[in-house]
């Protein structure tokens, strides 16, 4: 009993974010995206406009559970290359950011500073499947410098036509090299409806992941 | 494992809405071209486009968009699984092949072939 209303509740969770939320990095031109990513690290939220589909701006706030600090950015996301085939699509993105850093963290009382961060991130697809690489690094003056690689793999158990729900179980290994438990497993599934794309997920820490995204 | 229960409950239910969404989906390519439709309504001034790179619903969603805001085009069907777009048009208009390459181009696609009917 306790587990069908668990089954429920997070089936009406499911569907009430798939019915107002927006994937990728630049959309169409005159595109917005709205996303939001949640994991054991990072809460992030970001929107973007892409003026064509080779580059899109935007705006991120991000918080970093663990150091306690907030980052305030602005943001370029740029399409160095695509590659259409057939059944299959490829990209090769080029990310940078640049904002304030916030933080009451300890000895950094109510500290705020310059930050930069920058990524490189590479998908292909199919209908059927996914495989993506990125790669992080952020730097402010003195508060953190970090980087980070994550890598996913991705398998769609059925095909659905546009406007159906996709399903996609997917495998990803989070490295940060910093970390004494540096590399990390998480399971995830992506259900994606339309222009609405939601992921949960769970690591081998049990921490969750919460991501969605949104476009308009 | 309560969350493990949850996700393979859920992956259940999302089969249950493939086998609908299956049964509806599961036209033949001359059905395509005269019933289906994504936005808007249907015609007789028809345009086919074999698109590459079409994968998911936001290519789709992308394509429709620029389309659509064209003020020759009166419908759009976008079948992801036979890589195809379909543009109905207002009677007596017309949009040329290089316009056409280019709206997808510039979308992020490729052209492979046009054709069209009326």
């Amino acid at each position: 009993m306790k587990i069908a209303t668990i089954m429920i509740l997070t089936l009406i969770t499911i569907l009430v974010f798939l019915n107002n939320l927006i994937a990728r990095p630049v959309s169409y031109s005159g595109g917005w995206t709205m996303m939001s990513y949640n994991d054991y690290f990072r809460n992030t939220l970001l929107s973007h406009f892409s003026p064509s589909s080779k580059y899109s701006i935007g705006y991120m706030t991000q918080y970093w559970q663990n150091q306690e600090y907030w980052i305030n950015a602005f943001n370029l996301n740029f399409l160095a290359k695509r590659i259409n085939k057939k059944h299959s699509q490829a990209n090769f993105y080029l990310k940078g950011g640049l904002g304030i850093l916030s933080t009451d963290y300890n000895e950094y009382d109510t500290k705020n500073e310059p930050v930069s961060y920058g990524e490189f991130a590479t998908d292909w697809e199919t209908r059927r499947y996914f495989i993506s690489y990125n790669s992080f690094f952020m730097k402010s003056i003195s508060v953190d410098s970090t980087a980070m690689q994550k890598a996913r793999i991705g398998y769609a158990p059925y095909t659905a036509g546009y406007g159906s729900l996709h399903t996609w179980l997917m495998f990803e290994l989070n490295n940060m090299p910093e970390y004494k438990d540096s590399l990390i497993s998480n399971f995830v599934i992506r259900l994606f409806k339309s222009t609405n794309l939601i992921e949960l997920g769970i690591d081998e820490n049990k921490n969750t992941t919460l991501n969605f995204i949104k476009r308009f | 494992m309560k969350f493990l229960l949850i996700l393979f409950s859920t992956l259940l239910l999302n089969f249950s809405a493939f086998s609908t969404s299956h049964k509806e989906g599961g036209h033949s390519h001359d059905e395509i071209t005269t019933n289906g439709i994504s936005s808007g309504e249907i015609t007789s001034n028809i345009i086919n486009i074999n698109v590459n790179g079409m994968v998911c619903d936001f290519c789709a969603q992308s394509i429709e968009k620029v389309f659509m805001k064209r003020n020759e085009v009166k419908g759009i069907n976008v079948n992801l699984e036979d890589q195809k777009v379909v543009i109905y048009l207002q009677e007596k208009t017309d949009i040329e092949d290089n316009t056409i390459s280019s709206i997808l181009e510039d979308a992020g696609y490729t052209v492979e072939s046009i054709n069209r009917s009326t």
